[in-house]
């Protein structure tokens, strides 16, 4: 499997650095409205969660597209699975801010469709998440490591037991 | 929208429901942000005459230049105010992630004044600005009240600045609060809010922080971000936070080694905070863009979640031989709840504890409350009434000085063994101290010439590091000796001398202080965590702010401009202090403190610090700042060398500015490492019994105090 942002909600603390960076790359300025990941914080638990583009494999905002600018490819750069929008192409019509089940693209004061782009193969996010809840990884790889923390688990309660 | 700032000041006049604005341009270029503007704004509104309480009183919120950014530590606000707890400046900064939202608002600063007719709060989302009846959540604690304000405004982003039930009592020492866990505690900002009748700050900002040059910002905040990661402390505050910190400064005694201890027996490993860390701490958390994550999330079942750091471990746990960590934890969380400072809370519970040990207070005084050591009921129960102002809660609510005074009337002089029970109050200038770190030289000066009568903002480290380094839980003998050996160079280094970094001694202790002043003035300009500073031995200064505002505000800013501005602001809040009524008699430690050896853990019956040293301790940290020697007032020089010449006009028309009559002082300005030899031979001239060539009141002053204090 090809490599795509992963997420670790345990880990998360919700400083928000994430969507400082992808704001600053993105529009060069530091606004957390326009990045495109986003952190819910949950205040009274003490929990964040951040939300992405998944990259789908059968992108709805590709598909209700009428001016055909959004495209899913592979990244040149890291080999990664990644939905483009071409801004040539582009008209602002906001279909797929419609279709996106997941509220990850938007339309912006460029007025063309904004979503991740997996900075030409080196997510920001990642680079600067500090308790490593982001990852730009395989994604099975990924699943492996969590089902060995499983295992720690178990292993531990084994030998205690 | 200028780079880097909101671009505007908000002035919220509560009486006459007026919002007014003004260019943050005005401060920023001299004061830089944060704590340099609050202190500006604050001295231009009070005087010693201001009731903290009245409607004159304002309260400032603030945040600086490299908030809101990716600069790691970007998240604090500063907030200040006239404090009802000492009457002098009143100063607190919590992180989170408001202040970030209220630039992003375009506001860079909030100023409370005057005095709604009724609960209101501040609701700002950009430039809509109003002020909203605030009835229905008048009552609520702060956790509650932030959900429920968030709630009715049907968007959780709104990012929230509270008091609570206490602060709305007007509880002196009340705290205003933000989230989970981010307090600002200290000094009774909340009962100023609650004075104004203000619940809250509610905030949404989408406008965004523009920077002059992105590339170059970026690589200034990414140097930081790796810096703090490249050193050592950042590898233990990543992965533990800063309880192997809490647990060497309990086992030295510099924490819970007072009067708590005095006649308890040994409680060395009764009280072991890291297993509750291990079986309830879930994660570890931090404040916005931080990298470090200092402090720990904990969900206790039955009692419910919030975070806990730093000195809030032993305070309301070991201090008053309370071993119960349930009640520990749930009293903490009340704290935060209720909006009350934690220290403020411990601190006196422990004096009444004191009291009550030597059989100076008994039932009659304290509402039937039986204040033994580790009394679960009477620890609640007097904390209860504090907050809700009931019986003798409503005596103690009012700060240290007034129970003191209640009690005074009611107890017999003979029964008080001849002396007030303020004596047995540890407080600087009626706050109520972190336990007993008056007995370790370097902090009882901190302590002393401390900005808000407290240590945290001049600190000594060196000597942190060298009490503790001994004890230290996770280090072994190769680390302690290597740390211990690298803090004595330092200390050896500004101090000029290697006593400045002995715990034992007293000379070049105030060079080390001064400088730790100065560092932490650079991140609280800027708006960002003292922590990461030499601070917590992370060591980003000032060429690092420089570099990240010069490429964010397109010009050229110096190491030594912001430097020069950390002094500048320094020197005004001293000058607000001494228009207030501070003096060098006021930087004292507790009376009783002097001479008192440490009660417990490894400086067991060692140390304390002596009359005779404190004053040795505060006269060359006056010569290093440009203060007389005889009031501890900045000299008019001083004041005009750092721009404030409008201060000093200030201070002469009320006829309390010095004129520098030696050249002592200004050789120890420009090098902090000869304060100790200029006080020997000051010294010795003394002894001489002659009077020192070009002595002017100042000198002759200092001198005379210290002998009459010796003799």
């Amino acid at each position: 499997m090809a490599k795509m942002i992963n997420v670790d909600i345990e880990k998360c603390t919700g400083c928000g650095v994430c969507e400082l960076q992808c704001s600053f790359r993105h529009h060069g300025e530091f606004n957390p409205l326009k990045a495109r990941i986003h952190k819910t914080i949950y205040i009274e638990q003490m929990m964040a969660v951040p939300v992405l583009c998944r990259q789908c494999e059968d992108p709805w905002c590709a598909r209700i597209c009428p001016a055909g600018a959004i495209t899913k490819g592979i990244d040149t750069h890291s080999g990664a699975p990644v939905v483009t929008v071409s801004e040539e192409k582009c008209v602002g019509c906001k279909m797929c801010v419609l279709a996106c089940p997941y509220g990850c693209i938007s339309v912006g004061d460029g007025g063309v469709a904004e979503k991740c782009d997996l900075c030409n193969g080196v997510p920001q996010c990642v680079k600067f998440c500090l308790r490593g809840a982001l990852s730009f990884s395989d994604a099975a790889e990924d699943m492996l490591d969590r089902k060995q923390k499983v295992a720690d688990a178990l292993l531990t309660a084994y030998q205690e037991a | 929208m200028p780079y880097l700032y909101g671009g505007t000041i908000l002035r919220v006049d509560l009486t006459k429901g007026e919002i007014k604005t003004v260019p943050t341009d005005r401060y920023a270029s001299k004061y830089v942000g944060a704590r340099g503007t609050n202190a500006r704004l604050l001295y231009e509104a009070v005087d010693a005459s201001t009731d903290p309480l009245g409607p004159e009183n304002i309260v400032c919120f603030g945040s600086g230049p490299l908030t809101g950014t990716t600069f790691p530590g970007c998240s604090r606000t500063d907030v200040m105010t006239k404090s009802p707890v000492t009457g002098l400046i009143g100063d607190c900064s919590f992180g989170g992630d408001w202040s970030a939202e209220l630039k992003n608002a375009g506001w860079d600063h909030v100023v409370l004044e005057g005095k709604s007719p009724h609960p209101v709060y501040v609701y700002i989302r950009n430039d809509k600005v109003e002020i909203r009846d605030a009835r229905p959540y008048w009552g609520l604690p702060n956790y509650e009240a932030q959900a429920k304000i968030r709630a009715d405004l049907k968007n959780e982003n709104y990012k929230i600045v509270s008091i609570g039930p206490a602060g709305e009592n007007l509880v002196t020492y009340a705290s205003v609060h933000s989230n989970i866990g981010n307090s600002g505690s200290r000094t009774g900002i909340g009962a100023v809010m609650g004075s104004k009748n203000c619940k809250a700050i509610v905030v949404r900002g989408t406008k965004g922080i523009a920077v002059a040059d992105p590339d170059a910002f970026l690589e200034a905040c990414g140097e930081a971000h790796m810096h703090i990661r490249g050193t050592e402390a950042y590898a233990e505050y990543h992965q533990i936070g800063l309880l192997a910190d809490e647990l060497a400064y309990v086992r030295c005694g510099i924490e819970c080694g007072g009067d708590a201890h005095e006649t308890a027996p040994s409680f060395d490993d009764k009280f072991e905070y890291s297993d509750f860390n291990k079986r309830y701490g879930y994660k570890r958390t931090g404040c916005m863009g931080c990298p470090v994550h200092c402090m720990e999330a904990y969900n206790v079942p039955d009692i419910g979640a919030t975070i806990i750091s730093c000195e809030l471990y032993p305070q309301l746990g070991a201090e008053l031989r309370n071993y119960d960590e349930r009640l520990w934890y749930h009293m903490v969380m009340q704290c935060h709840k209720q909006g009350v400072d934690n220290t403020s809370v411990a601190t006196i519970l422990q004096w009444l504890m004191t009291l009550w040990e030597l059989g100076i207070i008994d039932e009659s005084i304290t509402d039937g409350y039986r204040m033994e050591w580790g009394n679960a009921e009477a620890i609640e129960g007097t904390f209860w009434n504090i907050v809700n102002r009931k019986g003798f809660g409503d005596i103690l609510a009012q700060g240290m000085r007034v129970a003191a005074d209640y009690m005074d009337d009611m107890i017999s002089l003979e029964a008080r063994g001849g002396q007030s029970t303020y004596y047995h109050a540890m407080q600087v200038n009626n706050n109520p101290m972190y336990g007993i770190v008056g007995r370790f030289h370097g902090q009882a000066l901190a302590y002393s010439v401390g900005r808000r009568s407290d240590l945290i903002s001049d600190l000594d480290m060196t000597e942190f590091l060298i009490v503790s380094a001994p004890v230290y839980p996770i280090w072994d003998d190769a680390t302690k000796q290597a740390y211990t050996e690298g803090e004595q160079a330092e200390g050896l280094r500004l101090g000029g001398t290697p006593e400045a970094a002995d715990p034992e001694g007293y000379k070049g202790k105030a060079a080390l202080v001064h400088d730790m002043g100065m560092t932490i003035g650079l991140p609280d300009t800027v708006g960002t965590c003292k922590w990461h500073t030499k601070f917590l031995y992370m060591y980003i200064d000032a060429p690092h702010y420089a570099k990240a505002l010069t490429a964010g505000l397109g010009r050229a800013v110096s190491p030594e401009e912001l430097v020069n501005a950390s002094l500048r602001m320094r020197n005004l809040e001293r000058a607000l202090e001494n228009k207030l009524g501070r003096r060098r008699e006021n930087d004292t430690i507790p009376e009783k403190e002097f001479d008192k050896k440490v009660a417990h853990g490894y400086w067991k019956g060692k140390l304390g610090t002596s009359r005779e040293g404190l004053e040795r301790m505060k006269s060359e940290y006056y010569l290093i700042r440009g203060w007389d020697l005889q009031t501890g007032i900045p000299y008019k020089e001083t004041l005009l060398e750092y721009g404030l010449d409008d201060v000093a006009a200030d201070l002469a028309s009320l006829g309390i500015l010095p004129e520098r009559t030696e050249t002592d002082t200004v050789r120890a300005m420009k090098d902090p490492t000869l304060a100790y030899i200029l006080m020997d031979e000051e010294e010795k001239r003394a002894r001489a019994g002659g009077r020192a060539a070009g002595s002017g009141n100042g000198q002759k002053g200092a001198v005379e105090t210290e002998s009459a204090v010796s003799s």
